[in-house]
């Protein structure tokens, strides 16, 4: 497996896509994001890295529906596409392997300091 | 319910910057959320909140991309002709590199050309009302007929110009040492020979204003016996030293000079240029009263703004009158005065006497030269890029009939190609100003320049190469686009072996046309070689082997001649020793008029003056052909003073004279000036006493003192001159301790009276090289052309039965076809144009048929050697090969 590359705020951002699953748009991501991880999320930085994520193939996007309070406008759904799922699979792999390793002992003595 | 709007402004700068792909949904997504917050905020903090928003959004990946994202332009097409363009260049590696490399190579003759025209043009322009500035020149008509131009005048005329005429507003005066070409500067231990050294008048710097350094330009002429110094030779003599009121010691005068300014280096130039200017010019002329002779003072009158030079022409006649016609009508001449504006000084003074002029004259007509010759090779390169790119127009048929189906017009594809001309045309340009760089310190030398690309400079060469390069890379680009343009797309795409034979006929006459500019430069290049060696070869009339000749300068080297005669006749090894006022090759003084005691005055003719010392003729071995050497020393003691003095004169004097050659000896000549009689006593042979510019003028010597008056002393060696020179400069050291000695061989120095021609012949020379290079450029890439498309040919010939000869034979063909319809054109066009070029000799070689058809041969060899290449690897392929990938 090649070397996957996926920032913090993109894996927030991709990780937050699944859970909404076909609910995920610009709004809705950023609120869920902002409830979830309690921090705020500007537009600008959210539809950045859904670009970047959608031009690197972890997602992929659709056009839906347009409300009244959008004047028209639609909404862009966002869905994990397959690779994306392996690199989130692979992240998180990374990630336990690596709790997996540390000591006990020494997670213990951090925990109780 | 109503949904709120966001604030106009910020969202419609959103609209503005975003990328149209994301614009709506992210729109949508502001808006959604705008909604939410006023309704859970305040209108302002929602709308802050908004415009926060609109400014985070503003990053890369959200702005549209300047190149645009959707074909509503023409972005894509650009940069697919961009990339096509590049991909023809590295397919076709050598027709890219022949068009590049011949491009630059014209285009950086023609900035260096260019930079040489400005240089000679600039000449004399930088000076204050310069175009009101004008120098005094003198006409003379002896009443025989014979005119003669000069550029001086005699001394009283400037101040007297200025007093008489309203319309002159200031005058000036200059002279230069007559002579010596050089003089003597020293200071203390060190000294220098410096060519460029003026008396000037003490307004000098007013009329003609430099920049000093040191000193001050309006009080450094006041003082007699002061020296303005020019920065290069302060620098040589006084090193970083401050040079104000430092003493140096100059030549014969040996007399001490007051440096009193230095003159900053400068850019401009002028011919009045100088290393050293002296003053004390009006004491010196004080005493001149007169209107006839003493035509050695250049003049320079600065008129009033509204005086017309018709009016002050007539004038200056009138004053002319008054003061000098008597004068000069005893001397049996009319001289009449003329105006030669300033800025026509350095180009447009050939009619003058050229012997005695100011800094180095430039020539119009070389400056005319240069631009034929830059433009030229110019329209070579043009000529290999319309014919290459032409040749390849049916390669690349098949793209135009690609463009020309989805949609091209004539317009673009013409657009195009001309893109794609003018692209070649800038990277050639890039390449030439490298060249520009490298080629301009062998650029200087060979045209005795010294050019800089400065700041000032800069802005020139760039918009000349600019110019140069887009003028090349349209004109070349035209007719070739026009045919690419032109291809009907059903045709081209249907046959593929559709290919446009009609530009085969201009492309041969290019061909030719570059051929015969070849011919014609070659064919000028061995006439100039010729001439040079006919006057290298050419018996001058006397002998010039093993001849040393020491420049006696100072007062000391003079008085002490006659002790050096006696030191070196008795050393071992030096044949004689002798000496003359004006030894062959050097400039010519005295030029007075002589007419037989029994004719009238105005049959008088100009005669030089040569004062000889004892076995002169006898060791140049002048040949004597009726009458006596010089006896010494009784021929210049003159102890009877009633006795006229005696005098040898030439063969031509005697013609000019028309005195027969039987009757010379003891005819009696008058000279016009003090109506002195001499004696003929001796005729020596015609010898050139000038360069072969010259038809061998009237010439008269007589014997002089050797303790008074002679300029060269010269010294006949038996062997090795190499070897003596040291010998003579010990004795010389001894006998003239204060000064150095000068030494030249008198075979250099004749010689070196034909450095412009050989510097004209080296430019012509190197500009032929180029053309001859740029042109087997062009035939070169043909050939590759032509060879490529008939392999088939080939092949079928050689498996009929056709030899490799025959081959080679069909391939050249074509060229020597052309050569020889070049040859028609080429030969009579440089006839004519050398022609021009020997009449400037007096004495010059006849070119016959022959220097051309060495000519045309030299081309047709090199134009084989560029073609037989291709052709022979051709001719030698096995056609297996060619016929089997079909």
């Amino acid at each position: 497996m090649k070397h996957y590359q996926l920032g913090e705020f993109e894996e927030v951002v991709m990780l937050t896509v699944g859970v909404l699953y076909n609910e995920a748009y610009g709004v809705s991501i950023k609120k869920e994001i902002e409830s979830r991880l309690s921090r705020s999320v500007s537009v600008g930085a959210l539809q950045t890295a859904l670009i970047r994520l959608e031009d690197k193939g972890y997602l992929k996007s659709r056009e839906g529906e347009a409300t009244e309070e959008r004047a028209g406008r639609p909404k862009k759904y966002f869905e994990i596409t397959a690779l994306g799922a392996r690199v989130l699979d692979h992240v998180r792999s990374t990630r336990e392997e690596l709790w997996n390793s540390i000591p006990k002992v020494a997670l213990k003595l951090i925990m109780t300091n | 319910m109503i949904t709120p709007a966001p604030p106009k402004l910020p969202l419609r700068f959103f609209r503005w910057y975003c990328h149209p792909k994301l614009r709506d949904s992210i729109e949508g997504d502001l808006r959604e959320l705008y909604a939410e917050r006023r309704f859970k905020h305040a209108k302002w903090k929602a709308d802050l909140q908004f415009v926060w928003d609109v400014l985070l959004l503003f990053r890369k990946g959200i702005i549209k991309p300047t190149e645009g994202y959707q074909n509503l332009n023409n972005y894509g097409m650009l940069k697919n002709y961009f990339t096509i363009g590049w991909r023809n260049l590295w397919k076709n590696k050598a027709f890219s590199t022949i068009n590049i490399l011949g491009l630059s190579i014209g285009i950086a003759s023609c900035v260096l050309l260019s930079l040489f025209i400005q240089d000679e043009l600039k000449y004399d322009r930088h000076f204050p009302d310069s175009e009101r500035i004008y120098r005094v020149t003198t006409t003379m008509s002896n009443f025989n007929g014979h005119v003669s131009k000069l550029q001086r005048t005699s001394p009283p005329i400037g101040p007297a110009l200025l007093n008489e005429m309203p319309e002159v507003e200031a005058q000036v005066r200059v002279v230069k040492d007559l002579s010596a070409t050089e003089q003597l500067v020293r200071h203390g231990e060190k000294y220098f020979y410096e060519k460029r050294c003026y008396k000037v008048d003490a307004n000098f710097f007013n009329f003609f204003p430099y920049e000093f350094n040191e000193g001050d330009a309006t009080t450094a002429l006041q003082h007699p016996q002061s020296v303005i110094l020019s920065e290069a030779l302060a620098n040589k003599i006084f090193g970083r030293e401050p040079a104000l009121n430092q003493m140096i010691m100059l030549n014969a005068d040996t007399m001490l000079f007051r440096v009193t300014g230095v003159i900053k280096e400068n850019l401009n130039r002028s011919h009045l240029d100088a290393d050293l200017y002296l003053s004390g010019l009006e004491d010196e002329l004080r005493n001149y009263t007169t209107w006839a002779t003493g035509n050695f003072v250049f003049t320079y009158v600065k008129m009033k703004p509204h005086a017309t030079i018709e009016g002050s022409l007539q004038k200056m006649a009138t004053i002319m009158r008054q003061h000098g016609e008597k004068e000069n009508a005893d001397m049996g001449r009319k001289k009449t005065l003329g105006l030669q504006p300033l800025h026509d000084v350095h180009l447009y003074s050939q009619e003058f006497d050229n012997d005695i002029e100011l800094g180095m004259a430039g020539n119009s007509t070389y400056v005319k030269a240069a631009a034929v010759i830059g433009l030229l090779i110019l329209v070579l390169a043009g000529i290999n890029f319309v014919n290459l790119t032409t040749a390849k127009a049916s390669v690349r048929a098949q793209e135009i009939g690609v463009r020309k189906v989805i949609g091209a017009d004539r317009t673009a594809i013409f657009i195009q190609f001309m893109g794609e001309s003018l692209g070649l045309a800038f990277i050639a340009m890039f390449l030439a100003l490298a060249l520009v760089y490298m080629a301009l310190p062998y650029f200087n030398e060979l045209a005795q320049k010294n050019i800089q690309i400065t700041a000032h400079q800069f802005k020139f060469t760039a918009g000349v190469l600019l110019l140069f390069a887009g003028a090349t890379g349209l004109i070349a680009g035209i007719y070739p686009s026009i045919i690419l343009a032109a291809f009907n797309p059903a045709k081209v795409l249907k046959d593929k072996k559709s290919r446009t034979g009609s530009s085969h006929m201009l492309r041969k006459g290019m061909v030719a046309f570059q051929f015969t500019m070849a011919i014609a430069l070659i064919a000028c290049i061995l006439v100039i070689q010729r001439q040079l060696d006919f006057m290298d070869s050419k018996p001058l009339g006397f002998d010039t082997r093993n001849k040393l000749m020491l420049n006696l300068r100072t007062s000391e080297a003079i008085a002490h001649y006659a002790q050096l005669k006696n030191e070196l006749r008795n050393m071992a090894g030096i044949a004689d020793i002798s000496a003359s006022s004006n030894s062959p090759s050097t400039p010519p003084v005295n030029d007075w008029n002589f007419y037989p005691a029994d004719k009238s005055e105005n049959e008088a003719v100009a005669h030089y003056i040569v004062k000889v010392d004892d076995r002169y003729f006898k060791m140049m071995k002048m040949g004597i052909i009726a009458g006596r050497d010089f006896s010494f020393p009784s021929d210049f003691l003159n102890s009877d003073p009633q006795a006229p003095r005696k005098v040898i004169v030439n063969q031509t004097s005697l013609s000019k004279m028309g005195i027969a050659l039987n009757q010379a000896i003891g005819a009696r000549v008058t000279n016009t000036q003090d109506k002195i009689v001499f004696e003929i006593v001796g005729v020596v042979e015609d010898f050139h006493q000038f360069s072969m510019h010259k038809t061998i003028t009237p010439m008269i010597f007589y014997a002089f003192d050797p303790t008074i008056d002679f300029h060269q002393a010269i010294v006949a060696v038996d062997d090795e001159p190499g070897t003596m020179m040291s010998r003579v400069e010990a004795a010389w050291a001894k006998i003239n301790p204060d000064t150095p000695m000068e030494c030249t061989m008198l075979k250099d120095s004749i010689h070196l009276q034909y450095e412009n021609d050989k510097r004209t012949s080296a430019i012509i020379f190197y500009a032929t090289l180029l053309a001859v290079f740029i042109s087997c450029l062009g035939l070169y890439g043909l050939s590759i052309f032509i060879t490529e498309r008939r392999t088939k040919e080939i092949g079928i010939r050689k498996v009929m039965g056709a030899s490799e000869r025959m081959i080679l034979a069909m391939l050249s063909k074509e060229i020597i076809s052309i050569v020889a319809v070049s040859f028609l054109i080429g030969a009579p066009l440089s006839y004519f144009v050398i022609r021009e070029w020997l009449l400037e000799f007096a004495y010059h070689i006849d070119p016959g048929i022959s220097l051309f058809l060495l000519a045309a041969a030299i081309t047709t060899l090199v134009a084989i050697i560029a073609v037989g290449f291709e052709s022979l690897k051709a001719a030698l392929a096995n056609p297996v090969k060619s016929l089997r990938s079909e």
